[in-house]
């Protein structure tokens, strides 16, 4: 029985090239040499502005036996494995690279955000978890009609939901329907009052309103302006109609940018609206994530400024800060005056952020963030007097995470 | 350590070149076997002591069954020694569990319970490849390897050690002993696993990413084109996936001076489920064919025993690739078509346009691979269900897909043929200007494979930071 393999040899060039085969040679070990040293050579960067987050440096141990164990265990070879990602030399043009690529091979996105028109980078949902969505809302129904106020709820759309305009000309714009109507269909039943955002931003997008960011998942505050309105008309207060529309920075790079790696997308703007009338604000920062364990002193404050605006995230990449400077715990806007002023309890995600310098102007605020805070929702309206309470969680985190009130 | 990564490129590969071209030749299987073991333990070092001990009972056999070549009994005792020990490894490590489960399914055997065993890196792979040192070796096929550190190289050699291709004792011997080392070989080596390294990652990773959306929707979202879509992808996934490990693997084995066999041979140009399986993971048809299928007779032995060796070796390919139902109903669905094919098939076939042979193959090709790609029956049950008109027939997201993925699926097709190759070698071989600049798109490709592999460690702390 013949012994060799049927296998038919390779199909190869007759001729050869040496110097080919030498500048082969000197490329690929240039290259992986190069950078295997660069990366060994440039000191370690801590932190990854455009990932928020803190990249790994390399492994160090404190004694021989727990290098051992290190690796023993594997945590060694992770540890190396991940500090090789985080830390290769030019990582950015390299993600870049790769967008570039799958922007060539006409895919329409990359890392799951799609290159939408006019420079819009819109993160691409393509199934909705409906189950943790309305357990959700149930448990949040719930938790506030026991506390007696009345309450208004929100729900910020995702991009995908509502910027018709900015998708793709073939992309499923139905994707959302099915979901919305069931959400409409449930809240008609809920106790608390629904106020659907998606009809009214998806018209001022059919429209020709530029109401979300091109690079960032949020709503620009001229989006936030058309909720205000909305708020305004159902809940009852009369909205301020001479605010001036102001740019604080041309060069935000947001959330959907990031993930895209889609260099070549020009930033956006940030406006805000000003009043003549804002004067004696003040913006605090809570220490704790459950209000019970308030002093009543200063010590119980973390951050506080004047205003409405944090100055300094505009010098930062994540320039969406400025608005509330990030997402603690719980948080104050109230106006300092001997005026009596009537008080508002929001439960809230991101999306209010901007939200917030429209109703400060009519009520104090008071801010929970039910990621972070831990403490009783009840307990807070026991503590102040809230004429209601405005819940805004928006659809991406509804739909992902699990949002408790306790 | 997988090839495809940021650190097997630019630490180990770099460190592993350094040192073996700085020692002289008599030092260099000792640095193979030396930074093999390292590769093989850098995930899981416990599995480290498991290798020691196969190479140890493999060599101490292997010295044995050389030095009693006169006496068949002796030598067939060490010979038998060798292979259960191998083959108990094996079989405890990977197919325990499966038996435990399995037989606790019988009334009066249900206190038997899995041991929650983890499957040891490539143990399939080498311990056919350790098999075959002292099964040639009692044949006469293979020189005994005296020298343990060699022997262990020969087992331990990483870049086959983990997904093969799964190289025979004697295609190799010799190459432990002495082989060349020279700038063609190892350009020759480079471009192979370059090729190799942009097969993976650009090919086979994004198959991968994409058919996960269209096989993880509930199983009422799935229409009749996405789940198609999703099963032709996982068919150029696992094609361009394994053969990119073959192709680094013998690049990288080029770079050192060897030379191993091919393990796959364009598959999907197959004109038969006969021919799909001459090109398809070469290296376990031809162990299978020298190993159990000819030492039980062949086809030589009369039309019953041929198709009952056929049984046991397609059994077995399909239980070699996991210890799960499916994939020993995968290695049977192939039998049951190969006896047809034997019997009355091919003939038939051989009259019908070459086009129509290569659908015909296609066709139970991936529906094969939709079979190998379910563990779950049930789910993959439902799959099929969907690929053949359950739900829709399309719907706006799946057009959507289809559309935008269009170039990618077509770059796959095109490298699924030997066309792009051959066009290569006929431009190579008559311009001098094609030879100076084939560099550069090799330069290319191997930065963008590797801006893929850093892109995929991106990772935006999006919202909960934000």
């Amino acid at each position: 029985m013949n012994k060799k393999s049927k296998v038919d040899a390779r199909i190869e060039p007759v001729s050869r090239n040496k110097t080919a085969d030498v500048i082969v040679t000197v490329l690929f070990l240039a290259v992986i040499f190069g950078f295997g040293t660069a990366i060994l050579l440039i000191p370690d960067n801590e932190f990854s502005e455009d990932e928020n987050r803190y990249l790994q440096k390399f492994p160090t141990y404190s004694s021989v036996s727990s290098f051992a164990k290190a690796l023993a265990d594997g945590s060694f070879g992770e540890d190396i494995s991940e500090y090789y990602s985080d830390q290769f030399p030019l990582r950015n043009y390299f993600v870049g690279a790769k967008a570039v690529n799958e922007m060539l091979l006409l895919k329409g996105q990359n890392n799951d955000v799609v290159f939408g028109k006019d420079g819009y980078l819109l993160k691409r949902f393509d199934h909705s978890d409906e189950e943790m969505l309305f357990s959700n809302l149930d448990g949040i129904d719930e938790k506030l009609s026991e506390t007696g106020l009345p309450v208004y709820m929100i729900i910020p759309p995702r991009s995908q939901d509502i910027l018709h305009t900015k998708l793709p000309e073939s992309f499923p714009k139905e994707l959302s329907d099915a979901l919305y109507e069931r959400l409409n269909a449930y809240m008609a039943d809920a106790d608390l009052t629904y106020i659907d955002l998606r009809e009214l931003l998806k018209k001022a997008d059919s429209d020709g309103k530029e109401i979300y960011y091109k690079t960032d998942h949020h709503w620009r505050s001229g989006g936030a302006e058309l909720v205000y309105r909305a708020l305004a008309e159902t809940i009852g207060f009369e909205p301020f109609t001479d605010l001036e529309r102001k740019t604080v920075t041309e060069s935000f790079f947001g959330t959907t940018w990031s993930a895209a790696g889609a260099k070549w997308i020009s930033p956006d703007k940030i406006d805000i609206f000003v009043s003549d009338d804002d004067e004696g604000f003040v913006t605090e920062h809570i220490k704790y994530n459950d209000i019970s364990r308030l002093t009543g002193t200063d010590e119980d404050i973390t951050k506080r400024f004047e205003g409405f605006y944090d100055e300094k995230a505009l010098e930062q990449k994540d320039k969406y800060s400025y608005f509330l400077s990030g997402n603690p715990a719980f948080a104050r806007v109230y106006k300092d005056t001997n005026v009596k002023r009537e008080k508002v309890l929001l439960i809230k995600d991101s999306f209010v952020n901007s939200l917030v310098p429209f109703l400060a102007r009519h009520y104090d605020l008071d801010l929970v963030d039910p990621r972070y805070y831990q403490g009783s929702v009840k307990a807070l309206t026991e503590l102040s007097d809230y004429e209601f309470i405005l819940c805004c969680i928006n659809m991406d985190i509804l739909t992902t995470q699990s949002v408790r009130l306790f | 350590m997988i090839f495809s990564s940021l650190e097997f490129l630019f630490a180990y590969l770099p460190i592993t070149l350094l040192l073996y071209f700085a020692v002289p030749f008599k030092f260099r299987n000792l640095v193979i076997f030396a930074v093999s073991m390292i590769f093989y333990g850098w995930g899981e070092p416990v599995y480290i002591s498991l290798m020691v001990i196969t190479i140890l009972v493999n060599y101490i056999c292997g010295y044995f069954i050389g030095i009693h070549r006169d006496n068949e009994k002796i030598a067939r005792i060490f010979l038998i020694l060798s292979v259960v020990v191998s083959l108990g490894i094996l079989g405890f490590f990977k197919y325990f569990d499966f038996f435990m489960v399995n037989l606790s399914r019988i009334p009066f055997l249900d206190f038997l319970k899995p041991l929650g065993i983890e499957l040891p890196i490539g143990i399939s792979f080498y311990t056919f490849q350790i098999m075959s040192y002292t099964i040639d070796v009692y044949r006469g096929e293979g020189k005994m390897q005296k020298n343990i550190i060699s022997f262990g190289a020969y087992v331990t050699l990483f870049p086959q050690l983990i997904a093969g291709p799964i190289v025979r004792y004697k295609d190799i011997d010799d190459q432990l002993n002495e082989r060349d080392h020279n700038i063609e070989l190892f350009s020759d080596g480079i471009r192979r696993t370059v090729a190799g390294l942009a097969k993976k990652v650009l090919l086979a990773n994004t198959a991968g990413e994409i058919l996960a959306s269209f096989t993880s929707l509930p199983s009422d979202e799935m229409t009749v084109v996405g789940s198609w879509l999703g099963i032709i992808l996982y068919t150029f996934q696992i094609y361009f996936d394994f053969s990119a490990y073959s192709d680094m693997a013998i690049g990288m084995g080029k770079m050192m001076g060897f030379t191993f066999l091919e393990n796959f041979n364009y598959p999907y140009m197959a004109k038969s489920i006969t021919d799909f399986w001459r090109r398809w993971h070469i290296s376990l048809s031809v162990w299978f064919r020298d190993y159990v299928y000819i030492p039980l007779g062949g086809n030589r032995k009369g039309a019953f025993k041929t198709y009952r060796n056929l049984l046991i070796v397609w059994f077995l390919t399909g239980f070699w690739h996991g210890a799960s139902w499916n994939y020993i109903i995968w290695g049977l669905y192939f039998f049951v078509i190969l006896v047809c094919e034997k019997s009355f098939l091919l003939k038939a076939l051989e009259k019908v346009p070459v086009v129509f042979q290569r659908l015909y193959s296609l066709f139970f090709i991936v529906i094969g691979w939709l079979i190998f790609y379910f563990e779950d029956s049930a789910a993959g049950f439902e799959y099929m269900l969907a690929m053949f008109g359950k739900n829709e027939f399309i719907n706006a997201a799946t057009a959507y897909d289809l559309v935008r993925l269009i170039p990618f699926v077509l770059i796959s097709v095109v490298a699924c043929t030997p066309y792009p190759r051959k066009l290569y070698c006929k431009l190579y071989d008559k311009f001098n200007t094609v030879r100076m600049l084939m560099p550069v798109p090799l330069f290319v490709f191997m930065l963008l494979a590797v801006a893929y592999l850093v892109d995929s460690s991106f990772n935006p702390f999006l919202y909960s930071q934000f």
